[in-house]
């Protein structure tokens, strides 16, 4: 048993370790007989804000006799008390430790966070290398955005759940009670098993062979039953679902403390460098009616003032319009607010603005991504100029007086002119705000905020075989962009050119990646994905150490033909999709999005209801009927 | 640990079931006092991150809470004394706003059903008193020192009750100050087992608030305890409030 008043005791934040939140589940040990903890590896605030951890965390423990826990990194000072108390790493609602669970299952959505998860195994007792963990320890599992590369931590998982975990974890959970049952489990059975169910990738099951320059030469397979590639999982009709009627409610702040309303899952717009917006494909909608009764439902078991509509590009929901008014009739008189994350500039109104309350904050937030109409091209992003600055306007008038633009430098074809026209597009900005008759007088006039973030070329994109600018480079457009940038309004900020660059190591890398991380751990690496914590000279070190160069996996680029790390992963978009892609990018060619035209991307295959590709593809005459790559 | 239902026996002087109704003169609200417990894990949680659990707690509950009007409303919710992290109580005090009259039962109820024993309103009045009326608060401090013996019991209860000086900071100042006229009829026993309980009562007024680390701080460097060691902790309990004479219950 813990004795809370020794380990929380002067420790920073202690109501991050308690647990006993409301809407948590706790079971009776002795009915149960699969458990999980599921583990993010970052602090409490920022796990807990997790939409991911929440519906898993809720459709393992749909069933009775599956009890499924959550654990989040502690913080270095609990680490320290940790260490001092012997205490190993425990999940939150049991306070059992983990090595005791059957399953421990991270999740995986920044590279950063790598060194988290060596960081919280070693915590809690647990081998790291999955060679080194026997048949009573637990499982070790990974799912989320970075598992569709996740041969840098090949060594340490046990399996890895691709795509959609809301059905595949519970039938995983099913594999494992079953083979428990009747005596047939072993973990290699039980692995060869899970890899039949589809949707989970056994990394030990597939050996990689390598060029003598270190690109790869092919996988080969342990067992002949196995597949040649690991397909995704999908929900296919998102209506259906499981969706979860009560959540934990955290008593302390969080990053994302409110309502979280998934109205569609994936992206129409195609965007070249995003690998959210390809690997989630195809776009599913609920209904409005559905997300109105999902929505009241979470507010009755919450008492939460605020509901965020969550998606990807949340204005590309087809019936925006109608699921505000629904929510609107109740939310108002309870002074319950709508929030919308993400606003696209050509989808953005009046009427929009009026609904959404956080819309009536003085702040507004688009995205351009890039400087020129040139090279937003390249990259897709299909909104222009005039559509920004009319955007502007419809904000001005209404009273608004901040503007926040996100950009990134470092896209394919980029040149100094690109850089320029970042500032010009925001002087563009400051001075429509002054042609703007309605405008607010007073109050210091416009501020326009700048967040440059640097480009980092992701797998299954088309982009996936760029090189990144080195950083002597990403460092110089920094400056030239500062020193363009002469307008008082505008205020630049942008992100660390080195932290862009261990994470594509990472995005990209192989498994020879495992041995850095593992020396990371080594010499105590945590918490990389926070700037205190972070050091790029002890990385270097570490790579230097274990033989990693860095430029392999960053400046060098991939060729067209080499086989990918992450080769092994289908996502359900072709590789013939993404070079396509790759050449229209350099021939400046827009290519639709899924609402207007179907590209044949191959995410069709999956199948699904209420997407765009059923809808567009009618409407050529042709099904999304499951067709073969 | 203590159990949530040992709450202050209090004489019962609101009857359960009739309306508490005393309307608020400018805008038509009612103000209801509720007495509450924060025990067990919610020790650990912030007065920030209570009020933001109790305001939720209302709204699930769908009890009639009194909206702040402007651009960020909220519920109005004034609390009798402050209570560190970390420190027990079975006694608050806050008041509250509603639209429209309710019984103290169904106030009591319909919060308790949605909170999980950690956080209890076990008491709901019109106010009787002004909150700042509440000026002593009774504690029950354990030390859990490999080092307590019945001697250094001894030695503690005539520290506490004689002169004792300390160190008080504020934010910009730090100056010695003797705090024994804030401290109220104090007790220290051995309790067996390395553990040494003090009770007392301390002041709460906004002027004189004494905080009961004080007391642990004054005895740690008098007697040399550490409690930074991995086998020491404390743990503070606030058992009750009362009024000047340190008699009279806080309602
Ligand atoms: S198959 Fe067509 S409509 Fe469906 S996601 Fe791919 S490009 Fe879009």
């Amino acid at each position: 048993m813990l004795n809370y008043d020794i380990i929380l005791k002067n420790i920073s934040k202690p109501g991050r370790y308690i647990g006993g939140e409301i809407g948590q589940t706790v079971k009776d040990k002795s009915s149960v007989h699969c458990r999980w903890a599921f583990c993010f590896p970052d602090c409490y605030e920022i796990g807990m804000s997790n939409l991911g951890l929440r519906l898993l965390y809720s459709s393992l423990n749909a069933r009775d006799d599956v009890w499924c826990e959550r654990c989040f990194a502690p913080w270095p000072d609990m680490e320290q008390r940790m260490r001092e108390t012997a205490t190993p790493l425990w999940a939150l609602e049991s306070g059992d430790p983990l090595s005791l669970f059957d399953f421990v299952a991270f999740s995986l959505g920044y590279e950063l966070s790598y060194t988290n998860v060596l960081y919280m195994l070693e915590l809690a007792g647990i081998p790291l290398l999955s060679c080194d963990r026997g048949e009573d320890d637990p499982i070790v599992i990974g799912g989320g955005c970075c598992t569709y590369n996740p041969e840098p931590l090949a060594d340490f998982f046990d399996l890895f759940s691709i795509g959609e975990g809301e059905e595949s974890l519970p039938e995983l959970s099913d594999l494992y009670l079953s083979m428990k049952k009747d005596g047939s489990y072993t973990k290699e059975a039980f692995l060869r098993k899970a890899s039949e169910l589809g949707g989970f990738y056994v990394p030990s099951f597939y050996q990689v062979h390598y060029h003598p320059d270190g690109t790869i030469a092919g996988f080969e397979k342990k067992y002949d039953e196995l597949p040649d590639t690991v397909q995704k999982r999908i929900i296919r009709n998102f209506d259906k679902a499981h969706f979860p009627s009560k959540t934990y409610i955290p008593y302390i702040d969080t990053v994302q403390d409110r309502i979280m309303l998934e109205v569609m899952r994936g992206c129409p717009r195609g965007c070249r460098f995003c690998q959210a917006g390809m690997v989630y494909r195809p776009v599913r909608e609920k209904t409005p009616e559905l997300l109105n009764e999902q929505a009241k439902c979470l507010y009755e078991a919450t008492g939460y003032e605020e509901i965020s509509l969550s998606s990807l590009s949340v204005s590309d929901y087809t019936r925006l319009s109608r699921l505000t008014e629904l929510l609107l009739e109740w939310t108002d008189e309870r002074r319950v607010s709508l929030a919308l994350p993400s606003l696209r500039a050509d989808t953005f109104t009046k009427e929009l603005m009026d609904r959404i309350s956080t819309i009536r904050t003085s702040t507004l937030t688009f995205a351009p991504e890039a400087g020129t109409q040139r090279l937003r091209d390249v990259i897709n992003k299909n909104v222009t100029e005039e559509e920004i600055l009319r955007a502007c306007q419809v904000a001005f008038s209404a009273g608004k007086n901040q503007v926040k633009l996100y950009f990134m430098i470092g896209h394919p074809t980029e040149t100094n002119e690109d850089l320029s026209g970042i500032s010009e597009l925001s002087s563009d900005v400051v001075h429509s705000f002054y042609q703007c008759p309605d405008r607010e007088r007073g109050r210091g006039g416009i501020q326009v905020t700048l967040s440059v973030a640097a480009f980092v070329p992701k797998p299954f994109t088309p982009f996936q075989w760029e090189k990144q600018d080195s950083l002597e480079e990403t460092e110089r457009k920094q400056q030239y962009l500062r020193s363009v940038i002469t307008d008082r309004k505008v205020k630049y900020n942008y992100h660390d050119a080195k932290v862009g660059r261990i994470e594509a190591v990472f995005a990209r890398g192989d498994r020879k990646l495992g041995r850095a991380l593992l020396e990371a751990r080594r010499r105590g690496f945590r918490f990389d994905a926070w700037e205190e914590y972070f050091s790029y000279q002890a990385w270097m070190d570490v790579f230097r150490d274990t033989e990693i160069d860095p430029d392999y996996y960053t400046t060098r680029g991939f060729g067209e033909d080499e086989i990918l790390p992450w080769d092994l992963i289908d996502c359900g978009i072709t590789k013939a999709f993404l070079k396509e892609e790759r050449h229209r990018a350099y021939a400046g060619l827009v290519t639709p999005n899924c609402m207007e035209h179907c590209s044949g991307c191959g995410a069709a295959k999956l199948g699904g209801e209420e997407t765009w590709c059923n809808r567009t593809l009618s409407r050529c005459g042709k099904t999304a009927a499951p067709k073969t790559n | 640990m203590v159990q949530p239902n040992t709450f202050p026996l209090r004489e019962n002087r609101c009857p359960e079931d009739q309306l508490m109704d005393e309307y608020h003169p400018q805008n038509e609200t009612i103000t209801v006092r509720i007495g509450f417990a924060k025990t067990g894990l919610l020790r650990f949680i912030s007065h920030l991150d209570l009020q933001k659990t109790m305001k939720r707690a209302f709204l699930r509950a769908d009890l009639p809470v009194w909206f702040s009007e402007g651009y960020n409303p909220h519920p109005k919710m004034v609390f009798a004394t402050p209570l560190s992290v970390g420190m027990e109580s079975l006694c608050e005090f806050a008041d509250i706003r509603l639209t429209k009259p309710i019984t103290p039962r169904m106030l009591k109820d319909s919060f308790n059903r949605v909170m999980d024993g950690n956080l209890t309103v076990w008491h709901a009045s019109t106010p009787v008193f002004k909150l700042t009326d509440a000026y002593w608060s009774s504690y029950e401090i354990v030390l859990v020192h490999p080092n307590a013996s019945p001697s250094l019991a001894l030695e503690m209860d005539s520290l506490y009750k004689g002169p004792l000086p300390v160190v008080k900071r504020t934010k910009s100042t730090e100056k010695e100050v003797d705090i024994s006229p804030f401290i109220r009829i104090p007790s220290v026993s051995y309790e067996e087992v390395g553990a040494i309980r003090i009770r007392c009562q301390l002041c709460v007024s906004n002027t004189d608030f004494l905080n009961p680390s004080y007391l642990i701080a004054a005895a740690s460097s008098r007697f040399g305890l550490s409690f930074d060691r991995a086998d020491s902790h404390w743990s503070v309990l606030r058992t009750d409030l009362f009024l000047k004479d340190g008699v009279t219950p806080f309602l």
